[in-house]
């Protein structure tokens, strides 16, 4: 990367800022640049690191991008305790605002939610169904196939010494289904949990919304 | 660089920088940069931070038919600094005491 590519980048990060904010970075690095002599300057480009690196952290100390979540912290712009400033600058981790949404709108939400329950509450109960059958399939499924599994492998052992040709038949399939149970169980097991977790998730974050609002960050 | 330059530390050694001569925003990155190992990436929101809270001024300077930004350290920038250098006395000294004790020494070395 040059510096012309650099100056360009480092102003189009830079948009969102005030003109004299923007004018003032851009002006210094021009400044760093043409002070540094054709010698230094891609040792100096090298070691800026990327322009929009840099732009966040300018940015941040001229508090474009510092909203907090409440309570209000002040916005440090640089890391305060103690860690490296001599690397990579890390993110400012507050950068998305949630606010308590007003009683007035959170009343006019539920009102709302209960004037349109007979459709979504309708809904929600079939979606429920649906996840709660997907998962009694699996449970059902480990189950029916552990006790094809053990039964034809009991079978199997039985009829082995009276007929053994039949015998070896159930023993295989008994083995196979056993086989299958023990397979498949650890997945349906991870699934039923990760399924649970989902629905779980959507519900929480459902009401979340309508108690708290978010807005992005620039 | 096995110690990190917090920022307050930072702060202070630009003021301080700036604070023995007025100079110019290449000059401060070398003299900081080279002998303390900052990156340089972290220079100019330090210089424009200090400069918002009033510790720091500006003023252009023409040099070889181009505008140059000279930094110059405020009353306020003095006081501050001051104050950084009599923390930093106290708390390079409790640094400096506890790495360099070495308890009972046969050899006393400090």
């Amino acid at each position: 990367m040059d510096k012309y590519e650099f100056i360009k980048r480092l102003e189009a990060a830079l948009s969102g800022l005030s003109d004299e904010e923007k004018n003032s970075a851009v002006s210094y690095y021009k400044e760093l640049f043409e002070d540094a002599g054709s010698d230094k300057v891609q040792e100096l480009i090298d070691n800026l690191g990327s322009p929009e690196g840099i732009a966040e952290s300018i940015k941040r100390e001229s508090g474009t991008v510092a909203v907090q979540v409440q309570p209000e912290n002040t916005s440090e712009p640089h890391n305060t305790d103690g860690s490296d400033l001599s690397g990579e600058e890390t993110d400012n981790p507050g950068v998305r605002v949630e606010k308590r949404r007003d009683s007035l709108t959170i009343v006019l939400f539920l009102l709302v939610a209960i004037f349109t329950s007979p459709i979504w509450l309708s809904i929600a109960a079939v979606v429920l169904a649906v996840i709660f059958s997907i998962l009694c399939v699996g449970i059902v499924l480990i189950v029916v196939f552990g006790i094809i599994g053990i039964a034809g492998i009991i079978s199997g052992l039985s009829t082995l010494f009276a007929a053994p040709p039949v015998g070896i038949v159930f023993l295989g399939l008994g083995l196979i289904f056993t086989s299958l149970t023990l397979i498949c169980s650890p997945f349906i097991f991870k699934g039923t949990v990760a399924l649970c977790r989902w629905t779980i998730n959507c519900i929480v974050s459902f009401f979340h919304s309508i108690i708290y609002k978010k807005e992005a960050a620039v | 660089m096995a110690f990190s330059v917090s920022a307050a530390l930072l702060d202070a050694m630009v003021l301080a920088v700036v604070g023995k001569e007025e100079t110019y925003g290449y000059k401060i990155t070398q003299e900081l940069c080279e002998t303390v190992q900052v990156s340089e990436s972290t220079l100019y929101p330090v210089l424009r931070r200090l400069q918002k809270s009033g510790c720091l001024e500006t003023y252009d300077k023409a040099f070889q038919g181009r505008n140059r930004r000279y930094y110059r350290i405020t009353e306020q920038g003095g006081e501050m600094l001051d104050s950084y250098r009599s923390e930093w006395r106290e708390y390079s000294a409790g640094i400096s005491r506890i790495l360099n004790d070495k308890g009972d020494n046969v050899n006393g070395q400090i």
